[in-house]
């Protein structure tokens, strides 16, 4: 009734059969190829709104990497025109961009060789976080789903005919909690960043919205890391034994805590991205001409 | 006035050759407040296609007999209320009612899930202390309570493109045996280990998380957070963690 299209139906049923022309009777139409589907909801909005959301926060990160480099276009303007912007300078205090904490500048005081002191500060820090994201169970889902259309979403026609999911190449996502290590090592670094915004020349303390802005980052981060699926399975997860002389193991309490911050990880991890880059445009913002914004203080500083 | 609803129904067997040849139909009939999507098909049979097939017991949501697709969707007919189906379906367009399409056909909207009791006896049971004097603590039961809250429906089979798209149902266990699995791995009395069967023989590296499977469970079990990706976990510690793997070795762990 009414399908003129051909369709195609699923391998084991079709050893045999292969594609069948309409006649009286059709094969059931399983609909196949990308973006065919029964479903009437936007299935579509999910994917496209989440590539473009992840899309512009790497363009975002990489522009902003590469702006503190010292070669080609970019020995014009920021670090090597001697115009910094990954940190405000106030009166002895430093509000660090997120992006380039802890702060490595390759230049001669540093430990690096010559050959690689073009780099922007960003380069070689900015490899754990992005990898932690790039391997976390959440954004896998979310880069699957709306890069790789594999699937786009539920029930959708999928634009590929192999799959090997992640017991190909992919099988390196496995190694997640690696970089688990190196994200919870961060989070005490940007801590450090929040003293160091507060400390201000001859002893003073201060604080600036600079200052909050990156307590807020440390605080999203922690979140986004304490749901982290490797870090439950660590603290607790792992565990079939929960029970110890005196009531529920440490290692469950841990497990729960992070199964509160598990169950929100999804929003902990788009949120948290969001904060990070926003605390990077606000140092960028507050130093760089083109945007002239001021850290305003909220108290002491002088 | 314009209660009626137009369903757009699957029927139809397979052939000689196992494929599944029918047409769909379109069937009108009168929508009254509260129907669910099976009361529809029960009135089509009552009024137009007695010999409509569809599979349904306790219309509850706990048998997981009528699972079927609902406008694309992977979901029990018995827990999908009218009103949400007419939410969204645009208007003049019929509700599409086909059955679950990841497995072979039987008749009309009746899937054959004969794949499920063969891979489910392949599982090692429970193997516990002989002595049944079992004691565990509450907090270590309810982790594993909600894997037994599973009906068996196969709506996340057949939602997961692994299943649908690439009918890897040889080297796949799919969702529901990766509840079943993680159920029988965290049940603290447990002394049997399935590691090796799940990565080998049950494919779970198959699964790339994309969450389809949690997203339709009508009994709202959290697979992919709570039993898929603990077992990949419980994976990496065995046999991708190069330092987890050198304490095995030297006695640590």
């Amino acid at each position: 009734m009414g399908f003129t299209a051909k369709y195609m139906v699923g391998r084991h049923w079709t050893k045999n059969a292969g594609l069948r022309r309409m006649g009286e009777k059709i094969p059931l139409p399983m609909k196949k190829g990308f973006g065919t589907t029964d479903r009437v909801d936007a299935w579509w909005k999910g994917p496209s709104a989440m590539a473009f959301y992840l899309g512009i926060m790497v363009v975002y990160a990489t522009w902003r990497g590469f702006m503190e480099a010292d070669f080609w276009i970019f020995a014009d303007f920021g670090r090597s025109a001697g115009e910094q912007t990954m940190a405000i300078e106030s009166n002895g205090s430093h509000v660090l961009s997120p992006l380039f904490s802890p702060l490595i500048v390759p230049d001669e005081h540093s430990w690096m060789p010559e050959a690689l002191w073009w780099l922007s500060p960003a380069m070689f820090i900015l490899i754990f976080p992005a990898g932690f994201r790039g391997t976390c169970y959440y954004y896998r889902k979310a880069y699957y789903r709306a890069f790789f259309q594999n699937p786009t979403a539920c029930a959708v026609g999928k634009p590929w005919n192999e799959y090997k999911g992640e017991t190909g190449l992919l099988i390196v996502q496995n190694l997640h909690r690696y970089f688990l290590y190196a994200a919870i090592a961060y989070l005490p670094i940007l801590s450090f960043d929040v003293y160091l915004s507060m400390r201000f020349e001859g002893g003073n303390w201060g604080i600036s919205v600079g200052t909050l802005v990156l307590l807020l980052n440390v605080i999203m981060l922690a979140g986004y890391t304490f749901g982290c699926h490797a870090f439950r399975h660590l603290v607790g997860g792992g565990a079939n034994h929960w029970t110890g002389k005196s009531g529920p193991t440490l290692r469950y309490r841990m497990w729960k805590m992070s199964t509160w911050f598990n169950e929100r990880h999804k929003e902990w991890a788009l949120y948290s991205l969001l904060v990070v880059m926003f605390a990077d445009f606000y140092v960028y913002a507050c130093t760089d001409a083109m945007f002239g914004w001021t850290d305003y203080m909220l108290w002491g500083g002088i | 006035m314009t209660d009626d609803v137009t369903f757009r129904v699957f029927r139809g067997e397979p052939d000689e050759e196992g494929v599944p040849t029918g047409e769909m139909v379109d069937y009108t009939v009168e929508m009254d407040e509260g129907m669910v999507v099976l009361d529809v098909i029960h009135r089509i049979q009552a009024e137009h296609a007695p010999d409509l097939s569809c599979r349904w017991n306790c219309k509850a949501g706990k048998c997981g007999s009528c699972s079927a697709e609902v406008n694309g969707k992977s979901r029990l007919m018995c827990m999908t209320r009218m009103e949400d189906i007419m939410e969204e379906t645009p208007e003049n367009t019929p509700v599409v009612v086909k059955p679950m399409q990841a497995f072979p056909l039987t008749k009309d909207l009746v899937s054959d899930v004969q794949w499920a009791y063969d891979l489910n006896k392949t599982i090692p049971p429970l193997k516990g202390p002989d002595e049944m004097d079992w004691k565990f603590d509450q907090i270590e039961a309810d982790r594993v309570q909600e894997f037994r809250s599973c009906i068996e429906c196969m709506l996340c089979v057949n939602t997961c493109h692994v299943m649908r798209e690439h009918q890897l149902f040889d080297e796949f266990a799919g969702p529901r045996f990766f509840v079943r699995l993680a159920n029988l791995e965290m049940h603290p009395m447990d002394e049997e280990n399935r590691l090796e069967m799940i990565k080998d023989d049950y494919g779970i590296g198959y699964c790339n998380i994309t969450r389809c499977c949690t997203d339709v469970c009508p009994a709202g079990i959290n697979i992919t957070d709570n039993a898929i990706i603990p077992l990949k976990e419980r994976l990496v510690t065995e046999y991708y963690d190069p330092i987890a793997m050198i304490a095995k070795k030297i006695g640590l762990r």
